[in-house]
């Protein structure tokens, strides 16, 4: 029996559509061959994880359902309830929105003239610059075309485990990480881990030149993040390291995304990938987007699952090649500067080619 | 709403047991809320709750799909107790130990080696995932379509443009052996080209 039909067979098998012949068929051949035996046994395993896979994703699906349902039906009824108030108060609106009109016309007229004058040139001066940035556009001979990317990383563990943002080096084969403090060696570093859909990537240095980081002064957070607490970020958004705070701003992230929270921290092109630290010095977050639409919000994806993923990654290294998590905090006894002073030497430029 | 309070219990697991969508529905409609306070009162949130129901729901789900398994309680004591254990396992990890638990309801004992495994097949989970999406086209999307979305093998065929189901078939089993293969493997995984 050949291994396609081995697995066709496993199918049916697992999901109990097995015909008496074919029943025989599978039986005979697992009897005589031992590896098939170990194939088929694979298959089984395998259908029973798509299986669950499914239904972890289907159960989420149907639970946000529900939770909708649940919601529309609150608001319909609080909706009903209101409607008696709801009528009486446009209707008053409306009364005086008109008595008001009326009345303030007059006045109001001359002063909106001006308004509009001003608005007017600010419209003009818009699309000269926009005629201006046009014909640069056109014209010079610049072509943007991204032949390397820079970041912010952090190591997190004395033998070279660095965490950053994955869309730094998403494109780029070759990975350096380069120090404040010693900005002639470079290493180069290898991608260990990666996950596309929360923008997360561990590299480790893999460099003849490198022995060991310094001790890690920080640890990771593992406490509840609090709504307007304190936080900061040391970032590479140019050639030397740069330091930005703010407080954190919401429990979740870019639509909702419970994996991240919000931060006020001004945050530029090279920023991704940095630690969000909180007062004590304990690692909250790593710094991984902004928004576009919305002021100053920064995302950070939460240590908590920092902590989850580099657990799974720690199931699968070998026992001397481990992510040894720093257990304690050197840092909530000193003030911000000592703080940043002791921290700024485990923080990495990383530059992908 | 009140139509969930009409399934008998024994019908409610054989729906789960069929993947049946009304069945899960009303197990989240009647059970979440209870899960959700516990879990409020005892140092989480929603969000929290949320997470701990939907890994309570799959040992559940687990449990009921093995054949010899019987439930010898009320389905809400069973997700009640199993969530409960999870959180404090959970609470545990974080060195946050309560020093006493505000119990809401009777709950059964718990077998850490369930949470045990529950938290293993987290992890299985999660490298399934990362598997099929390291498959590459037309794997990928041929087996996530068949498996997870539950698309029929020749709505399958018209979407990716086989002559008919059968080569569709065809290419889903070469798709699972290679998928097998990755699998089984056991090592970290990163995208070919770096």
């Amino acid at each position: 029996m050949d291994l396609i039909r081995l697995t066709e067979l496993s199918e049916k098998y697992s999901n109990g559509s097995l015909n008496d012949n074919e029943n025989t068929e599978l039986f005979s051949a697992l009897k005589s061959d031992s590896e098939l035996k170990s194939h088929f046994e694979e298959n089984i395993e395998l259908f029973k994880n798509l299986d669950l896979l499914q239904i972890a994703q289907l159960s989420k699906k149907l639970f946000y359902e529900v939770e909708n349902e649940q919601h529309k039906f609150r608001s319909n009824l609080l909706f009903l309830k209101q409607n008696v108030i709801r009528y009486t108060a446009v209707a008053a609106v409306t009364i005086f929105a008109v008595v008001g009109t009326l009345y303030f016309s007059g006045w109001y007229s001359y002063r909106s003239h001006i308004q509009s004058y001003t608005r007017l040139g600010n419209n003009i001066s818009t699309l000269t610059n926009n005629q201006k940035s046009l014909w640069s556009a056109l014209f010079s001979n610049y072509k943007s075309e991204h032949s390397y990317t820079t970041g912010t990383g952090f190591a997190i563990s004395t033998n070279g485990y660095i965490i950053t943002s994955y869309h730094i080096i998403k494109d780029f084969d070759s990975i350096f990480v380069v120090n404040n403090f010693d900005s002639l060696i470079r290493y180069r570093a290898d991608l260990v881990y990666n996950n596309q859909n929360s923008d997360l990537a561990i590299l480790k240095i893999n460099d003849s030149l490198f022995n060991s980081l310094e001790k890690i002064p920080f640890k990771l957070s593992n406490e509840n993040i609090n709504l307007g607490e304190y936080v900061y970020t040391l970032g590479y958004s140019k050639q030397n390291i740069v330091f930005g705070e703010g407080s954190v701003s919401s429990y979740t992230g870019f639509n909702e995304d419970s994996l991240t929270i919000q931060v006020s921290i001004p945050s530029n092109p090279g920023n991704s990938g940095g630690p969000i630290l909180n007062s004590k010095g304990e690692i909250v977050g790593m710094l991984c987007a902004k928004s576009n639409e919305i002021d100053g919000a920064t995302y950070a994806i939460k240590s908590e699952y920092l902590y989850n993923v580099i657990d799974s990654l720690n199931s699968k290294l070998e026992i001397n090649n481990k992510v040894v998590l720093p257990k304690y905090n050197n840092l909530s006894h000193s003030d911000r500067p000592q703080q940043i002073k002791k921290i700024q030497n485990v923080i990495f430029k990383v530059e992908a080619y | 709403m009140k139509l969930a309070n009409y399934w008998s219990e024994a019908d409610l697991l054989r729906g789960v047991k069929d993947n049946s969508e009304i069945a899960i529905k009303t197990i989240y409609k009647l059970h979440f809320a209870m899960v959700e306070n516990f879990i409020r009162l005892n140092g989480g949130n929603s969000q929290d709750a949320k997470d701990v129901f939907q890994d309570g729901f799959l040992v559940l789900y687990r449990n009921v799909k093995n054949d010899d398994f019987k439930l010898d309680c009320k389905i809400k004591t069973y997700l009640y107790s199993v969530c409960r254990r999870i959180w404090l396992t959970e609470l545990k990890r974080k060195n946050k130990v309560p020093t006493s638990v505000n119990e809401l309801d009777e709950f059964i004992t718990v077998d850490d080696a369930e949470i045990d495994e529950n938290n293993e097949q987290e992890k299985m989970l999660s490298h399934l995932s990362q598997c099929l999406e390291l498959l590459g086209e037309p794997c990928s999307s041929l087996l996530s379509d068949f498996y997870l979305n539950n698309y029929s093998m020749q709505e399958i065929a018209d979407k990716m443009g086989y002559t008919n189901a059968d080569n569709a078939k065809t290419q889903k089993y070469k798709c699972l052996l290679r998928l097998k293969k990755i699998f089984f493997k056991n090592e970290i995984l990163k995208k070919e080209t770096i």
